[in-house]
């Protein structure tokens, strides 16, 4: 399969400000140096706890946020991938790599090319109440992105809005309703159409089932993974639910504290998980089988602040088999075969 | 087992601009002493709503039409419906008391957390307060430590013991040196909140007795919420979706605790969720509902193995397997302001009967200890 995006040290700081001139006094790193490829047609799974970068990373993918440093490259083909890689490691201040990033790194793109570059791309939010105009339409709440791109106008707009519509399960009544005559899911179902709407080749899907029911979650899921087949698409499946993730997911990436700590082929990591994160955050998850008793890890703490992260291994305050060597060094991910990638110093 | 609280009937009904919602609709329940319930159901089945009416809290415009909530009072049962305000505030917070579900509303944000536990205190245990202090005092008299004005110290004590409404005390509490009992009483209260606020696993319990809530995260709010709820060491606890704001490892630390505390302190828990992981791990019963009344009640084991009630049956198929196809039921919850007549499940139900638009079923006992709500199983098939 080809790669469809690929990030190099991707860097996301928030400055935090302070005092009268507010002047930058510290700095939030809520992505810190993430290097990892989606491929065409996957969903990739990103999970971890609240306030751990996952939606940061997800944005900045999509340049809804202006990284700080590192390089996205988006449908780049992959012979310029992989020279990339020998330039980024043997000569990083060369004129073919700038010339080869002003081309295809998304990370620096400006104004209309990025406009035309966000055709391609679309995001889902968590909250639909909250991501809809309440004042708008859901046929203007669809149409919007057509004519933003300058794709189309009026009666044209209007029956590519029906059109998507029906794909994701509403009628051609519903157009000329607004938001809060909708359930959560169907709401949730708008968002999605107004996404998909301009045929994007890759979308973020920020918790889009976190805020619905358990039985309107199962739809939305397969509505998802129906879509996914349809239209070809590559899905960045953000969650904090790790059973929904395993189900819909391809390859799974654990983040923690804007790291990415693990990932690996779904299956992998929730049959053989290797950073003690990893483990723990899996051994969480309530399994709906009473008879079933398990030994678990409890991690004890929470989240350490992004402002001033751990020294060393950022996990090693509540890690239960930390080393001298975790306090010092902070450990690489690397390669265990199989694609699966850990970043611990156990390995 | 003895049965601690009985719901009988319970009918709740909201009457706004709309039309009138029927949010409870002959809610029948029944909670042992020191067993887990667990209430599981979608939004807006009235899972809450059953909750606020064990404690006579229903918010307006609601009205709570008919039924009994009894709970067990030594030898008596007592219809909590219908006792006058004063008798419920004191049961409120000593025999039944609630955790909500977001912690960081439900904490007063200007108040520290001593402040806000210890209240609870002065509400339901100020007469325990002050027999500490008459000891203390006590204590210090016969070591001879005490000061000139201890015997003063000690009749206030007593005032607040017998007449905590005394004009006496007004005026002593206004003047400096006289007010002293009310510093010793905050000592001492100090004392019990830390306390209890090491037994919920807070670490550094004299810091955090002095923070204020947005100094807390996520985890420790709901932590001292806890502590609140148990400080008076109910018989009855209810927990309204207490973890579902909260990360999966900060949820298991939070089931841990009350698991633990249960065991420490013997209260009964009514565990509201609608996570079916959870109630697998915590609950010994599972009550189901659905728009407004319960439909199935049963042994943990018996509803994940033997669920009967269709719509149990579409709750535990939603949830997603790896591996397999996403399953749901079909259609959506139906409002409640003009509910389906009948069993209000039935334009769902994919083994609908005639009779299920028509009638609604009554609850009816198909093993032992194992209740539904359906025709399917009540026999009157025409």
């Amino acid at each position: 399969m080809n790669t469809l995006i690929k990030t190099h040290g991707l860097k996301k700081y928030y400055a935090v400000t302070g005092g009268v001139l507010k002047r930058k006094i510290a700095e939030v790193k809520a992505v810190d140096d993430v290097s990892i490829e989606i491929k065409k047609g996957e969903c990739f799974g990103l999970v971890g706890e609240s306030g751990c970068g996952k939606t940061t990373l997800g944005k900045t993918i999509i340049r809804l946020l202006k990284p700080n440093g590192g390089s996205i490259f988006f449908d780049a083909p992959s012979e310029l991938l992989e020279e990339v890689e020998k330039l980024e490691n043997n000569d990083p201040d060369s004129k073919r790599l700038k010339e080869l990033r002003k081309q295809y790194d998304l990370s620096i793109f400006r104004g209309s090319k990025l406009r035309h570059m966000r055709r391609k791309m679309q995001i889902v939010y968590q909250d639909p109440t909250t991501s809809l105009d309440p004042r708008m339409l859901v046929k203007d709440t669809v149409g919007e992105p057509l004519i933003v791109q300058k794709i189309a106008k009026g009666a044209e707009a209007r029956k590519r809005v029906v059109e998507m519509l029906k794909k994701v399960g509403l009628t051609e009544k519903q157009v000329y309703r607004f938001p809060h005559e909708f359930s959560g899911g169907q709401r949730q179902r708008i968002a999605v159409a107004r996404a998909l709407v301009v045929h994007p080749e890759f979308v973020v899907l920020d918790e889009p089932t976190s805020s619905v029911d358990v039985s309107v979650r199962a739809q939305l899921l397969n509505l998802f993974k129906e879509l996914q087949k349809d239209l070809g698409l590559t899905y960045l499946f953000i969650s904090h639910d790790l059973s929904i993730v395993e189900c819909i997911s391809d390859r799974v990436a654990v983040m923690y504290l804007g790291k990415i700590v693990e990932f690996a082929r779904t299956e992998e990591l929730y049959k053989n998980p290797l950073h003690p994160y990893a483990i723990a955050l899996l051994a969480a998850i309530p399994v709906p089988d009473p008879t079933l008793k398990r030994e678990r890890v409890i991690l004890t703490g929470e989240v350490p602040s992004p402002i001033n992260p751990p020294l060393g291994c950022r996990f090693h305050p509540r890690c239960p088999k930390v080393m001298e060597t975790c306090r010092r060094e902070e450990p690489r991910l690397r390669d265990l075969g199989n694609g699966h990638f850990v970043a611990c110093h156990l390995f | 087992m003895k049965d601690l609280l009985e719901i009988e009937d319970l009918v709740l009904k909201f009457y706004t601009y709309e039309g009138v919602v029927e949010a409870l609709d002959e809610v029948n329940l029944t909670l042992k002493e020191g067993e887990t319930l667990g209430l599981v159901g979608e939004t807006g089945c009235g899972k809450s709503m059953t909750a606020l009416s064990i404690l006579v809290l229903v918010p307006s415009p609601g009205k709570i039409e008919g039924g009994h909530i009894f709970i067990e009072q030594g030898e008596k049962r007592l219809d909590l419906l219908g006792q006058k305000e004063p008798f419920l505030r004191k049961i409120r917070g000593d025999e039944i008391s609630m955790i909500f579900q977001e912690p960081r509303v439900y904490l007063n944000p200007v108040y520290t957390v001593l402040d806000q536990i210890s209240e609870v205190y002065m509400q339901h245990r100020l007469k325990e307060l002050c027999q500490m202090a008459i000891k203390e005092i006590d204590n210090e008299i016969e070591s001879g430590k005490a000061g000139s004005l201890a015997e003063f110290e000690k009749s206030m004590c007593r005032e607040l013991l017998e007449n905590p409404t005394s004009p006496m005390l007004e005026i002593a509490a206004r003047i400096p040196i006289l007010n002293r009992y009310k510093r010793r009483l905050k000592r001492i209260l100090r004392k019990e909140v830390v306390e209890i606020l090491k037994n919920m696993e807070i670490a550094d319990p004299e810091r955090v007795v002095d923070m204020y809530p947005h100094e807390l995260s996520g985890g420790m709010a709901q932590r001292v919420i806890v502590a609140m709820a148990l400080a008076c060491n109910p018989r009855l606890l209810i927990a309204d979706e207490p973890t579902t704001n909260l990360d999966v490892t900060v949820q298991l630390q939070i089931l841990n605790l009350i698991r633990t505390l249960k065991k420490k302190y013997g209260s009964s828990i009514l565990y509201i969720t609608h996570d079916m992981g959870v109630v697998a791990e915590l609950c010994q019963r599972v009550a189901v509902m659905y728009a407004g009344s319960v439909c199935e009640i049963a042994g943990v084991m018996e509803i994940f193995k033997d669920p009967l009630h269709p719509y149990t049956k579409g709750l535990l198929e939603s949830i997603p397997q790896p591996g397999k196809e996403f399953k749901s039921i079909e259609g959506t919850v139906p409002s409640l302001i003009n509910p389906p007549t009948g069993c209000r499940f039935h334009d769902r139900c994919p083994y609908a009967l005639e009779v299920c638009a028509k009638t609604k079923p009554k609850m009816i006992e198909v093993k032992k200890d194992h209740f539904i709500k359906c025709h399917l199983f009540t026999g009157d098939q025409e």
